[in-house]
């Protein structure tokens, strides 16, 4: 009897872990495969679709170091009509202090001149509740129009500094 | 997988980018905050450091095919590799890399690629292939890359049973990082299951004595008692392992085992009385817990131990009755089971917010037989398969959204299909009107005009509406004036002539910025042409492609309908095996259950009647001196 109780008891700490079933994950692996394809060409598509070359408007965001600024919202406007908002989660904002750009808005808008006004809540120096609006007027010509609004630490002054750049 | 192992392996696939430029070496890795200069790259950051790695990927891929990243691109594509090997995907990520290592890259990068191919090797069971990978390509590792080169050196080395080259690994490894302490824990392990008992019991005892840390770290420290108390049981060292589960314990996560190796640590330096505390406060807790089983079955052998057979007779007894009742809940548990609940409880349908939303964190401790499968949940298995039919459940919802979405694209296509062909027509017949106006011939006859003109210096040519007026006016009187010479005062004519020559004067004076305005004219006309002759272009293009292009979106639109629909049957089938796998996980554990209780049933019966067969013998040898005298009279 003791000699079983001791070979039942210490047989739980040093067992080594199942193989796991290659076929099955081979199937997965393929899947997978599968679906990531399709989903980049149905993405491709939609854009396409939505958005086409010649009236695509598409805004970017990013924040750089973030020591003078933290977000907590944005609202944009375009043409004085307000075209999206967005609240930040901590996760999100982390993510642009580390490098990353927003895809903030895609839409359709035509050739010509137009007005996009982005007003951004946040935390500015020393913590204190921070409210800017910064316009940009454009001319919208045939392809794509990019636009790029960074919020980026202006050391010398110690204050944040907002801006617009333009691309297509 | 153990948490922290599973971390790693997710960080793991933030060392994959390297830099192309020399500027960006400084801060090649991808965890660490770098110059992002292609927006859609910086899209796919968003995305990785949020940890929605399935979005990255897509948007990696999306932005590879429309050649979004000129700078950055081969950075997406070290990253992607990284993603595939760490989503399972081993053969695309093996395609993908060795695509790149063929390229012109840095050496860093090439180291980090070198590294990948060998993890991807070490993760598919093919030891000696990335042992040799890393001896080959990566004889002189860069210092970026160096504590991730000798992290899964040691990990192939003991795979490979090379102890002692692990060992003077580990030793340079940093210490205190619970990598660094699981790498030292599996390999005390793997030395003491290869008969290398002191070197194995040597590294357990570094990780028993590390300092008290975090709950991980702590757990670390638990673990190693647990295995130092069960190595010295197995080796008959009965002091040392008392000593070991004095030391260790016995709350905690591990508790169960703690208090059943502390009862056992007793037993085996024959003082049975010590092991009573830990047995019997074992012996309340749920018999789902293996260790609550086996204290069942050890409580009467102590009893019978310190001679109190009764005691002993009634824990046989009890524990066969318990034995005999968790046949019943394990039956219970099987139709469960089988009925599919049981997984629903232990794999709940998440609610998705987006397609492409992270994993949901695995919540073992709601499910009611959690204590029954403790050990199956904590397997790398288990939790390889439940994160496998989770995220076959997330590609499931994603192909269920575009399934959703097709529709409204093939509404959407059709719409552009009736836009073109409203608006071609219209396009076609204007820039037909443009053409029949010949507006390139007039304005190179305009041209010849200008440098005529300005060659035999005809300022008329260049003269404003008013000054046109003038000169005629003036025209019309000196031709009157010659007309009607006879008649007119002299000095009239001769005014008229002055007035001429003034105007002339005036048209000259001022002759070069005449000559620049229209040439600037001329200009803009070539431009306004230039233009035309763009938008006449975009108009054929439009004319002679749109069909084609119209047809070959439709068609690629309904490939895609006819793909969507099979992946989703595909991908049903395919969740429905995951699951089919899981739950014969758990049927094998609760087969496996069942084998030990009838097991210990059988024991336990046998001890009894070996009790009993004793109990006998003993009331045989003491028979009553009365009773012995009355027999011998009858005799």
């Amino acid at each position: 009897m003791f000699r079983i109780i001791k070979t039942l008891l210490l047989a739980s700490l040093l067992l080594p872990a199942l193989a796991l079933s290659a076929s099955l994950d081979e199937d997965m692996a393929s899947f997978r495969k599968d679906v990531l394809e399709i989903n980049k060409r149905l993405l491709l598509m939609e854009e396409e679709l939505l958005f086409p070359a010649d009236t695509q408007l598409a805004v970017f965001v990013s924040l750089d170091v973030g020591k003078y600024f933290m977000p907590d919202s944005i609202e944009l406007k375009l043409d004085g009509e307000t075209v999206d908002s967005h609240l930040y989660t901590e996760r999100e904002v982390r993510a642009l202090r580390s490098g990353a750009i927003q895809k903030l808005h895609t839409t359709n808008i035509k050739n010509g001149k137009h007005v996009l006004t982005a007003f951004v809540t946040g935390k500015g120096p020393e913590g204190r509740d921070y409210r800017r609006a910064v316009s940009l007027e454009f001319e919208k010509g045939s392809g794509r129009q990019f636009v790029h609004f960074s919020m980026k630490d202006d050391a010398a002054a110690q204050q944040p500094e907002f801006r617009f750049k333009t691309w297509q | 997988m153990k948490p922290a192992v599973a971390l790693w392996a997710i960080l793991w696939a933030g060392y994959g980018i390297a830099a192309e430029a020399p500027a960006e070496q400084q801060t090649a890795r991808i965890d660490v905050a770098h110059q992002v200069q292609d927006p859609a790259y910086g899209q796919v950051l968003y995305h990785y450091y949020q940890g929605q790695y399935f979005a990255a990927m897509s948007r990696i891929m999306v932005a590879l095919e429309r050649g979004e990243m000129p700078t950055q691109s081969r950075r997406a594509r070290v990253l992607l590799g990284s993603l595939y090997a760490n989503y399972g995907m081993p053969t695309e990520a093996r395609a993908l890399f060795e695509e790149l290592i063929a390229e012109t890259v840095s050496d860093e990068l090439a180291a980090r690629i070198w590294l990948h191919l060998a993890e991807i090797e070490y993760r598919g069971g093919g030891y000696a292939d990335a042992l040799d990978l890393l001896d080959t390509h990566l004889q002189e590792v860069p210092r970026q890359v160096q504590s991730k080169h000798r992290t899964l050196r040691t990990r192939v080395l003991m795979k490979l049973g090379r102890y002692d080259e692990t060992a003077a690994l580990l030793d340079n490894l940093a210490d205190q990082t619970p990598l660094s302490g699981y790498l030292r824990y599996n390999l005390a392990v793997s030395r003491i299951n290869a008969g290398q008992g002191d070197q194995g019991t040597a590294l357990l005892w570094q990780l028993a004595n590390l300092p008290p840390g975090d709950d991980e770290i702590n757990a670390l420290k638990d673990k190693a008692m647990l295995a130092l108390g069960v190595h010295y049981l197995r080796a008959d060292q009965a002091q040392q392992a008392r000593a070991v589960m004095e030391a260790a314990r016995l709350d905690g996560p591990y508790s169960e085992l703690a208090l059943l190796l502390h009862g056992r640590a007793w037993i085996a330096s024959d003082q049975p009385g010590k092991a009573l505390p830990s047995l019997l406060a074992l012996g309340q807790r749920s018999l789902q817990l293996q260790e609550t089983q086996e204290a069942l079955l050890a409580l009467p052998f102590v009893y019978d131990q310190l001679g109190d057979f009764s005691r002993a007779q009634a824990a046989y007894r009890d524990a066969i009755d318990r034995y005999t009742r968790h046949f019943a809940y394990l039956n219970e548990l099987q139709a469960h089971i089988d009925s599919g609940a049981w997984f629903a409880e232990v794999a709940p349908r998440p609610a998705w917010s987006t397609s492409m939303d992270p994993l949901p964190p695995f919540e073992p401790v709601r499910v009611s037989s959690f204590a029954s499968f403790r050990q199956l949940f904590a397997s790398d298995r288990f939790q390889h398969y439940w994160r496998a039919w989770h995220e076959q459940s997330r590609q499931l919802n994603l192909l269920g959204q575009w399934k959703g979405k097709l529709p409204v694209m093939n509404q959407l296509l059709a719409a552009h299909v009736a836009r073109y062909r409203d608006t071609l027509p219209l396009a076609e017949q204007l820039v037909e009107e443009v053409a029949a106006r010949r507006f390139g011939e007039q304005l190179a006859a305009l041209g010849d005009r200008y440098d005529q003109a300005r060659q035999a210096r005809d300022m008329e040519a260049f003269a404003s509406g008013r000054e046109l007026v003038w000169l005629d006016a003036l025209s019309e009187a000196q031709s009157r004036a010659q007309r009607w010479s006879g008649r007119i005062d002299p000095e009239l004519a001769d005014r008229v002539d002055f007035y001429q020559r003034v105007l002339q004067w005036e048209l000259s004076k001022d002759e070069v910025p005449r000559f620049w305005e229209r040439q600037r004219q001329l200009a803009e006309l070539e431009a306004l042409l230039a233009r035309h002759g763009e938008l006449a272009a975009r108009v054929g293009h439009a004319a002679a492609g749109m069909s084609e292009g119209v047809y070959a979106r439709g068609e690629l639109l309904a490939n895609m309908n006819n793909g969507l629909y099979q992946l989703l049957a595909d991908g049903e089938t395919l969740q429905r095996r995951i699951q089919q796998e899981i739950e014969g996980q758990a049927l094998q554990e609760i087969r496996l259950t069942r084998e030990r209780l009838r097991y210990y049933i059988a024991e336990c019966w046998a001890a009894l009647a070996e009790l009993e067969h004793r109990a006998v013998n003993l009331k045989r040898r003491y028979v009553p001196v009365d009773q012995s005298e009355a027999s011998r009279s009858e005799e």
